[in-house]
């Protein structure tokens, strides 16, 4: 019996150290898992950081073949990010992404928070089936209906303004989905006991509604400024004035000189434009998660 | 095809519609934009603008405020006017001399107020048809030779030749005319003209001991197709036994997004239809395979898939698979001294001369097959059928082109003027090999295939060219591609 409960009595540490280690080793994995798959998507991004600070004729020489120098700035420059915001004037493109992609964030939380509320709570007559038709129209590309998005907005006089760059985009089936079924999810009776103290809609919406949907509004917010910030198509359609062009479209203005490679400056607005989202990113990824979450997307 | 002259009749062209929208211009927008192609339709009746008259135009023509180059319409107008001309954006140093011309332009007509859309190359015939599908274009639009076909269908450019000198029209290169005219009318405005070079780094092939390409001024004169692949082969070979496995024969091509498939009309076809035979009798698979397509532009069965065609293709083929060039897309190879030969224009060498790169270079025909081929299909401004100032359009189109400022935009850019007077006025064609060479191919360069659907032709043959650059049979992929583009350019009959 001793003998027996010795064995138990050891078996016991082991079997808590064998699953420890197990623990141990999937948490290891997955840390270098998720360490290789930051590496990778961060390698590009890094890389354009790294080729900004080099010249663009030592870009073409370290090219090839691939060595120290292929990846490290020998002779490190500022000169294109002095191009970029020199004679290419990019602080005035990033100044225009920033009014747009502002404009369409406002636009865009503002008529999605309403839209929500009224699918998720109010009655009216044809709901769903409006509902049904608004989430048809997102399965829509934005190429299929260029032309005629076009004629409207010229037909109203917004050609060439920073309002036509997000205007279109103000009603997003999207976002309108994410908060209507995040408002589903409080519950009723909160709605309803302000109902009963005498709250009118207005009222329960901003009071009750709106602060219980906050992560869900900041995944909104991320989602439709990642949307704007790259967005190339419509302002390359819609923006005739180059004072007022994007800086998505300035970049691929810089890619496009046959045998003129600019290299050097493409990296350094590429760097630029991208250092609003990281930090975006970082800051909001744990509402953006939480918000999927509480609508139910995920 | 005959000169169209300023006396040609006038109404041929000038089809103009009314303006504003209407449900077939809307369908027509979004009926190309769904096809991925330029125009629709058919010209639509009505003028909204009239051809200047010859008398006034001839009178008019000694009293204009600044030298308009070849223009010989009426003198322009003295009401205040916006002109908007979209084109390519282009580095810094080439837009100040146009934004230099324009003040100059804007000196000499006050009035005359002249605002620019540059929008990037690969989007400009996008733009454009947008544009005109909604029924509001910019009044100069830079188009290209290739779609001329397409303007003229789609009534998108207003034919020029009456308000050019004719002596400006007859200046223009033979070839280059014809590709910017269709049915009678001159639509694309000269701008320059597009060919393509054989460069190469000398140092590489002097490392592989093997003998550079001819350097010669006749375009018939460089390596054949055969004796180009056996160079490249050779040179691989050695490089490859030197133990450099990072130099490539063939750089990648930079054209559109780089690699094969990457510009049908400006680099493969050129394997294509060099086996063809413009003097080959009219029925015949040679006669068919340098045309592309049928006459009236809309088969490519019989003429895409012929042996000649394929025996093209197997040519190319090679090039992959025997690894004289890589099979992806690799930017700046050539200039980054790892690529022993590149295919590009003119306005490369001009790059070279300014960069001064770590490596002696030279050019050379592009090789030659059953002839020596090669297509011109260029940029040119156009000027929108339905502007309100056709006169000025013309006008600041021909400033924009005239001698001074074609100039200056060589000088700047380095690409091929277009007109002879030009081309003989600058001294380095006439005495160096490599613009000697550049104007023999200039000057026998051919458009590319005639159709009002090359844009469904060009985008559904790119792909089928990076397949067969991959080890796709070049026969079968060529029949199914012909077909295919049959069946796309349908919808234009």
């Amino acid at each position: 019996m001793s003998t027996v409960a010795s064995a138990a009595a050891s078996a016991r540490p082991r079997r808590r150290r064998s699953a420890a280690t197990r623990l141990f080793s999937a948490r290891t994995l997955g840390t270098v898992v998720v360490i290789l798959a930051g590496i990778v998507f961060a390698f590009p991004i890094a890389l354009a950081a790294v080729y900004s600070l080099k010249a663009t004729q030592d870009i073409l020489s370290d090219q090839y073949p691939l060595s120290l120098a292929s990846f490290i700035p020998l002779r490190p420059t500022l000169e294109n990010y002095q191009t970029v915001f020199g004679p290419l004037n990019f602080q005035n493109n990033i100044l225009n992404t920033l009014i747009a992609a502002t404009g369409q964030v406002v636009m865009a939380v503002v008529c999605s928070t309403l839209a929500g509320y009224a699918f998720a709570r109010l009655r009216f007559p044809g709901r769903d089936v409006i509902f049904s038709l608004l989430l048809l129209a997102s399965f829509v590309s934005v190429e299929a209906i260029l032309v005629p998005l076009y004629s409207i907005t010229q037909w109203l006089g917004l050609t060439s303004t920073y309002v036509a760059l997000f205007l279109p985009f103000a009603c997003n089936p999207f976002g309108i989905y994410l908060m209507r079924q995040s408002f589903r999810e409080i519950p009723v009776e909160l709605e309803e006991a302000a109902r009963l103290d005498g709250a009118n809609v207005w009222r329960i919406l901003f009071s009750i509604a709106i602060p219980n949907v906050l992560p869900a509004l900041a995944t909104l917010v991320l989602i439709q400024f990642i949307w704007a910030w790259n967005a190339y198509l419509w302002p390359v359609v819609i923006m005739q004035d180059p004072g007022k062009q994007i800086a998505q479209v300035a970049l691929a203005n810089m890619k496009s000189f046959p045998n003129f490679p600019m290299d050097g400056p493409l990296f350094a607005g590429a760097t630029v434009i991208t250092i609003p989202l990281v930090i975006m990113a970082i800051f909001l990824q744990k509402y953006y998660v939480r918000g999927l979450s509480s609508s139910g997307m995920k | 095809m005959s000169r169209p002259t300023r006396t040609d009749d006038a109404s041929a062209g000038l089809t103009a519609a009314n303006s504003g929208m209407n449900r077939r211009r809307f369908l027509a927008g979004t009926a190309a934009l769904a096809a991925g192609g330029m125009l629709m339709g058919r010209p639509l009746p009505a003028a909204a603008q009239e051809a200047p008259a010859k008398g006034a135009a001839a009178r008019a023509a000694s009293s204009y405020k600044l030298d308009l180059g070849g223009y010989a319409g009426p003198e322009l107008t003295s009401q205040p006017i916006t002109l908007k001309f979209m084109r390519q954006e282009f580095p810094p140093h080439v837009n100040a001399v146009l934004e230099e011309a324009y003040k100059e332009f804007s000196a000499a007509y006050p009035n005359i107020t002249i605002q620019e859309e540059k929008v990037p190359y690969g989007d400009l015939q996008k733009k454009m048809q947008i544009y005109v599908g909604s029924g509001a274009a910019p009044d100069v639009m830079m188009g290209r030779t290739d779609f001329i076909e397409a303007y003229h269908a789609g009534n998108i450019a207003l034919p020029l030749q009456d308000y050019f000198l004719d002596e400006f029209l007859h200046d223009i290169l033979d070839n280059q005319f014809k590709a910017a005219s269709a049915k009678g009318n001159f639509y694309g405005a000269p701008w320059e003209t597009y060919f393509t070079m054989m460069y190469f780094n000398r140092d590489i092939f002097k490392k592989a001991g093997v003998p550079t390409p001819p350097e010669v001024t006749d375009v018939n004169a460089g390596w054949t197709a055969e004796e180009f692949i056996a160079a490249l082969d050779e040179l691989t070979q050695k490089l490859r036994a030197q133990g450099d496995s990072t130099t490539w024969a063939l750089s990648a091509a930079t054209h559109g997004n780089g690699g094969p498939g990457a510009n049908y009309t400006q680099v493969e076809s050129l394997w294509v239809r060099s086996q063809g035979d413009p003097n080959a009798d009219k029925g015949s698979s040679a006669y068919k395979t340098f045309l592309g397509v049928s006459e009236d532009g809309l088969q490519a069965t019989g003429y895409l898939d012929t042996p000649e065609a394929v025996k093209g293709m197997a040519n190319y083929q090679q090039l992959f698979t025997k690894k004289l060039a890589p099979p992806t897309a690799v930017p700046n190879q050539f200039v980054s001294g790892v690529g022993a030969i590149h295919f590009t224009g003119l306005n490369q060498a001009s790059r070279l001369f300014q960069q001064k790169p770590a490596f002696e270079w030279g050019a050379s025909p592009f090789p030659r097959g059953r002839i020596a081929f090669n297509c011109n299909s260029s940029d040119c401004p156009i000027v929108w059928s339905k502007t309100p100032y056709p006169a000025e359009a013309a006008a600041l189109v021909a400033y924009l082109c005239n001698d001074a400022n074609r100039i200056r935009f060589y000088k700047t850019w380095g690409s091929m003027p277009v007109r002879k007077s030009l081309i003989a006025a600058i001294p380095e064609f006439g005495n160096q090999q490599l613009f000697q060479l550049s104007a023999a191919a200039a000057a026998s360069g051919q458009g590319a295939p005639r159709s009002v659907g090359w844009f469904d032709y060009f985008n559904a043959i790119n792909p089928v060219v990076r397949d067969i650059a991959l080890g796709g049979d070049p026969e079968s992929q060529l029949k199914q591609a012909a077909t295919r583009i049959d069946g796309l350019l349908r919808k234009y009959r």
